[in-house]
């Protein structure tokens, strides 16, 4: 202080500057006195409510609970439970255990913003820096929490293992349950630090962006890049996840000045949102008739190559089921008509597809007939008789035997005999393909009120084929090839299954919403990087457009709508519990960086 | 520092820490945008709440470090909270604050009261962190270490504040005495 003391305004000028500001020590102490006085009278009177009102709960406890059921209770209010129960009487068990989770989730909720009030308004004062660590209370508090955040941690391993095991249908309940954990853990990390005099929003910032990354690998990263959970959970495992890591980043980027490393921490989230964002979009349909018109028409086919000839024909056939636009098929017809040139070694599944989409002439039809292979396919097709080989390239047969010649009745009555032979039971190996190709085969014939009268034993096929749970790696809610063998969805026989529920109805045992559940998770926009293999979907989109256009679904009720969000829902609450904590937690910042505006002497 | 047979802070703790922190806590309140009648009810706050709550107090009563952290926290908070409660009437009071506004710059009357005058307006340019240790420094004539111990600095870092301050202050101060001679001059 006393170097270059001459340049300097001296010392007496300033105390003589602060003098008139200076406090009065006697009357200084005898406020300290009056508001201790009035602090102790306040905290007697507190006591002796607090200890009126809690005999008869502890008596009250000590018979009928512990504290850990007292705590749970008070979570979930009883006549919220018990008005879940009432309403829920008419309920499957299917629609009830959503409700009551998201009953949870919300009174969790709800109960995780009082806790969060009375913690930061009831703070202990920050603790010296030789502190260890608070009183047994906030310890025991501050255990919990992080004893919540390893059951968290475990729960996510569960969420990944117990599907392997019990199949995915009640995943969306354990993440839910998961989602409820995570608030509680919160909420006991908060009261644990706010007893202990750590109370300030940068710990808290850090604990809710730790808390929002351990939901993020727990409940959705696996779930949803393995898609584990139950094709019916509506956007939930997609947009889920981007809510808990989008409310990460936006935290982050609110409160970045509250904790040291809080940018490095954001630039860390921002990325990984993005990363998800481009691998792994969220649910973004693309099975609008437009859509599937533009694959149509955006796809390379070549006549000699099986690729993508299939997707094309479903795609047009679904188009023109529901009545859209036809697309323009000009590169279509002229690979087809390639594909009938003598040089070009094409595969009968190109002549079907062709002949589905109406795009062979009778001359082509002809050229064909020429060769002396399919000469005899179709003279087979007359000559024998018994059960047909239906595998589902062959469709092409018939048309062009319908299309070269006029068929006798007794001709009919005679393909129409070998494919009636050939109709599968339900245990038939591929009895959906078979069952399928009947289908068509005996509508072409113009026997269609033959299949009609049939309908019931097609129901029973379908019913088999269904696939109402699976394990996981699997995928419930569509049809299979083959119940025994493989328990799980391909998109071939679903779109089969939905082909034939147009044709013949649908089976009571089919559940629309769950086959429209899947068929959304199954034809999402897969990014950018799957953008250049459309194809890959296309299956799957032109069954979601008949399903949902053709055969349509009942509108499901807000309530229903409501509880198939239920995650989505979930996710939102822990995202704004973890602003209202952050926000309402006083920033502790540097005394003198906190300076400004002060009074002058 | 002679080893005390129970660490749990009494009167004569009190009676102590007032002595130590009082003119540095109101200097701080003060820093933090409060007018000083409200920084000094504030700060007499602050000492009753640290005292009620003495039991969750872990360290050394007589570590100047300690208490001053200690102390510092419970002004934050209750800052904190005051604040949040006068946001609601903020529009109420600023009829106080030109009243404030008024006792601060009293009329010149004397050469002293000219010098005076000079240096609150030299004060008012200086930086927040500046007139923070001044204010904290000045106000009751308290030492660098209790100023220190209420920041979370260091006693070398709080005396080369003060010097700063002080040498800031100075320029300012030669500076406008320089331009009021020049306006006399024109």
């Amino acid at each position: 202080m006393k170097r270059d003391g001459r340049s300097l305004v001296t010392e007496a000028e300033l105390e003589e500057l602060f003098r008139p500001r200076r406090p009065d020590a006697a009357a200084f102490r005898e406020g300290v006195a009056s508001r201790i006085k009035a602090r102790e009278a306040e905290r007697e009177t507190e006591e002796r409510l607090a200890e009126r009102t809690a005999r008869p709960a502890r008596l009250h406890a000590a018979r009928e609970s512990s504290a850990f059921w007292r705590k749970v209770a008070a979570i979930l209010p009883p006549d919220l439970a018990i008005v879940a129960l009432k309403a829920g009487k008419g309920w499957s068990a299917a629609a009830l255990v959503p409700a009551l989770a998201l009953i949870a989730v919300f009174s969790a909720f709800t109960a995780s913003l009082g806790s969060i009030s009375r913690s930061t308004r009831n703070a202990a004062p920050p603790r010296g820096p030789t502190a260890p660590g608070g009183n047994s209370a906030s310890r025991r508090e501050l255990r919990l929490g992080a004893g919540l955040h390893f059951a968290l941690q475990l729960g996510g391993l569960a969420a990944f293992v117990l599907p392997l095991f019990f199949g995915v249908r009640w995943v969306l309940e354990l993440i839910l349950g998961l989602l409820l954990l995570s608030m509680l853990a919160l909420v006991a990390a908060l009261r644990g630090l706010s007893r202990s005099g750590q109370l300030e929003r940068g710990a808290v910032l850090q604990l809710c962006v730790g808390l929002l990354f351990t939901v993020f690998s727990s409940c959705f990263l696996w779930t949803r890049t393995l898609r584990l959970a139950d094709g019916g959970s509506g956007l939930g495992m997609d947009w889920g996840a981007t809510v808990v890591l989008g409310g990460t980043v936006a935290l982050l980027a609110v409160h970045r000045r509250s904790a040291p490393r809080a940018n490095l921490a954001l630039v860390g989230a921002g990325a990984l949102l993005v990363f998800s964002l481009v691998f792994f979009p969220p649910v973004t349909m693309r099975s609008a008739p437009e859509h599937v018109r533009a694959y149509v028409e955006g796809e390379t086919l070549h006549a000699g190559e099986l690729r993508a000839w299939d997707e094309v024909s479903n795609s047009v056939e679904a188009l023109a089921a529901v009545g859209a636009s036809p697309a323009r098929l000009e590169h279509v017809r002229r690979e087809i008509a390639r594909s009938f040139e003598a040089d070009v070694d094409a595969h009968p599944r190109v002549w079907t597809a062709g002949a589905r989409m109406g795009l062979v002439t009778r001359e082509q039809w002809a050229r064909l007939a020429e060769r002396k292979l399919e000469r005899h396919r179709l003279e087979s097709l007359l000559a024998r008789s018994g059960p047909l080989l239906l595998p589902d390239y062959n469709e092409y047969e018939l048309h062009m035997l319908l299309a070269l010649r006029e068929l006798s009745a007794e001709e009919r009555e005679h393909i129409a005999q070998r494919v009636a032979a050939s109709w599968p039971s339900e245990t038939t190996g591929r009895a959906l393909n078979q069952l399928a190709q009947c289908v068509r085969w005996m509508d072409l014939l113009g026997r269609s009120e033959w299949v009609d009268a049939r309908r019931a034993e097609a129901h029973a096929v379908l019913e088999r084929h269904w696939v109402a749970r699976a394990s996981a790696f699997d995928r419930a809610g569509g049809f299979t090839s083959d119940p025994e063998k493989f328990p799980t969805s391909f998109a071939d026989e679903t779109l089969l299954g939905v082909e034939l529920m147009a044709r013949l109805g649908v089976p009571e045992g089919i559940d629309l919403a769950r086959l429209r559940g899947h068929l959304r998770a199954e034809s999402a926009w897969g990014g950018p990087f799957l953008d250049g293999h459309p194809y890959l979907s296309a299956t799957e989109r032109a069954a979601l457009l008949r399903l949902e256009r053709q055969i349509g679904l009942p509108e499901p009720s807000p309530l229903m709508r409501l509880l198939s969000e239920r995650v989505l829902l979930g996710a939102v609450l822990l995202v704004v519990l973890c602003f209202v904590a952050v926000a309402r937690t006083p920033a502790w910042r540097d005394p003198l960086a906190e300076a400004g505006g002060g009074a002058q002497p | 520092m002679p080893r005390r047979a129970s660490l749990t802070p009494d009167e004569s703790d009190l009676e102590r820490w007032i002595e130590q922190f009082r003119g540095p806590l109101v200097g701080l309140l003060a820093s933090w945008g409060r007018d000083w009648r409200s920084a000094e009810e504030l700060a007499q706050d602050c000492f009753a709440e640290a005292w009620v709550s003495r039991a969750s107090f872990v360290g050394n009563p007589d570590s100047l470090q300690a208490v001053g952290a200690w102390l510092r926290g419970i002004a934050f908070r209750l800052h904190a909270a005051q604040g949040r409660r006068e946001g609601l009437r903020r529009s109420a009071s600023l009829e106080g604050e030109l009243a404030e506004a008024e006792l601060a710059a009293p009329p010149a009357a004397s050469e002293a009261d000219e010098r005076r005058e000079l240096l609150a307006r030299g004060f008012a340019k200086l930086s927040d962190a500046h007139q923070t240790v001044l204010r904290m420094h000045y106000l009751e004539e308290s030492s660098a270490a209790e100023v220190a111990a209420l920041l979370g600095l260091s006693v070398k870092a709080v005396e080369d504040r003060l010097y700063q301050a002080r040498r800031a202050l100075r320029e300012i101060v030669d500076r406008e005495s320089a331009r009021e001679a020049r306006g006399v001059r024109t």
